[in-house]
């Protein structure tokens, strides 16, 4: 088996994209340096009125910095991590290059002297914005590892698989969820949020949108629906599917147990530390499906070994 | 939870799907409160007809074992699901039992009522 360079890759190009980046603005910023008030306005108050200035050279500077290190940390991080790992945050540091990069240059280089210098301003928010979605999404794509080809019969399950006594006539289904506990969680998301709800206070309108719809987000991915039937192993919340594991695919399944923190570094939709993808909720016994040249995926439910017997028994029919 | 239905048994589908409930709510794995999927899901995981599984549904409001609420889904509305229900999850086993090893009603009763005379 070969291994798919692709995610390598597509770590690369955003390793490179950074600087890249940071490269063009600086030499946008100079082109149009006669045209900008020297000092310039670098940072912002609450209500959108500038509070701090640097020297032209040094504000260039600053964000040149910014956009390149950002992006560069996280690549850092992807090369401590397990190698599936690299092409989603291949996509997360190309992204954040090219939103930091528009964001700072171009707050930068649109000042004029004699008007009010925006902090985002409405030419620049946009097209970034829709770049920045373009780039995260074109190297999560690129990133993505085709899984082999399945070619031939496959190896039979393993013995020690768990299996349910039934008729082959009997139709299959296991139906479960995997939740996080809800009071914890809604805490845990007001503190992180609190600075949002701070400004939202300061009476800003669209901050109270931005909470609000990530509180909606929270809401919606704060469970998973798990389903076990002919068509596989599919994990989802409220339609965005977490994952789908087709029976061809299904080496074998069976029980496990997590630690959410050490093995996936947190909860939810998870890369964990050896690779797994998981949606873990809490510590415990957990669904773990081995899946034929690609990376397990583990799901914290109830009753996991009904939902292992399930898929292996549906998964021995596909033969 | 667990599902299971077979087509080529000659109890009705139904009553099949009834069961699954009944199974898990006899074995606590179901508690009073607990929200069982939408008709529409079942129906999808077992390939089944959605009005299969709403009739399943509502012979098991009709038994008091679960509310049905519109907005709200099913839910189980009793901690205890009684001695009935699970006698009826046993018997709907164990006929579709004899029909597999082709035993007939008679053959059944009799050793119902053997086992009862021990």
């Amino acid at each position: 088996m070969t291994t798919d360079r692709r995610p390598t890759h597509a770590l690369v190009a955003s390793a490179v994209l950074a600087p890249l980046v940071a490269a063009v603005g600086t030499g946008l910023a100079y082109a149009v340096r006669d045209l900008v008030p020297d000092p310039v306005a670098v940072h912002w108050g609450l209500h959108g009125e500038p509070d701090r200035w640097q020297p032209f050279g040094a504000a260039v500077v600053t964000a040149a910095v910014i956009t390149t290190v950002m992006p560069l940390a996280l690549v850092g991080l992807a090369t401590v991590m397990h190698r599936s790992a690299r092409g989603p945050l291949a996509a997360v540091a190309g992204g954040a290059a090219v939103f930091l990069g528009g964001v700072l240059f171009g707050g930068l280089v649109a000042q004029r002297p004699g008007q009010v210098p925006q902090a985002f301003p409405p030419q620049w928010a946009v097209p970034t914005l829709v770049l920045t979605a373009l780039v995260a999404v074109g190297l999560w794509r690129w990133g993505r590892p085709t899984p082999p080809e399945l070619t031939g019969a496959r190896q039979p399950l393993p013995d020690e698989a768990p299996r349910l006594d039934v008729t082959p006539t009997t139709r299959l289904a296991w139906t479960g969820r995997a939740s996080l506990r809800v009071g914890p969680t809604v805490a845990l998301a007001v503190v992180v949020a609190l600075p949002l709800v701070w400004v939202a206070l300061a009476g800003l309108a669209w901050v109270w949108l931005l909470a609000l719809a990530l509180g909606a987000l929270l809401a919606l991915t704060l469970s998973a629906r798990v389903t076990v039937d002919a068509a596989g192993l599919r994990v989802s919340s409220a339609g965005l599917s977490w994952s789908r594991v087709p029976l061809e695919r299904v080496a074998s399944a069976g029980t496990t147990t997590v630690s959410p923190l050490r093995e996936f570094g947190g909860w939810g939709w998870r890369i964990g530390v050896d690779g797994r993808r998981g949606y873990v909720t809490r510590a415990g016994e957990a669904l773990v499906v081995h899946r034929i040249g690609e990376p397990d995926v583990v799901v914290t439910v109830d009753d996991a070994d009904e939902a292992a017997a399930v898929l292996n028994t549906l998964a021995a029919r596909v033969g | 939870m667990l599902w299971q239905v077979d087509p080529t048994s000659s109890t009705a589908l139904h009553v099949q799907v009834a069961a699954c409930v009944r199974r898990e709510m006899a074995s606590g794995r179901l508690a009073k409160g607990d929200r069982l999927p939408s008709a529409r899901e079942v129906a999808g995981v077992l390939d089944v007809n959605l009005h299969t599984v709403l009739r399943a549904y509502q012979s098991l409001r009709d038994e008091g074992l679960i509310d049905l609420r519109r907005g709200r889904g099913a839910v189980v509305s009793t901690s205890d699901p009684g001695g009935d229900a699970r006698l009826r999850t046993l018997v709907a086993e164990l006929v579709a039992e004899a029909r597999l090893v082709g035993a007939t009603p008679a053959d059944l009763t009799r050793l119902i009522e053997s086992e009862f005379q021990r």
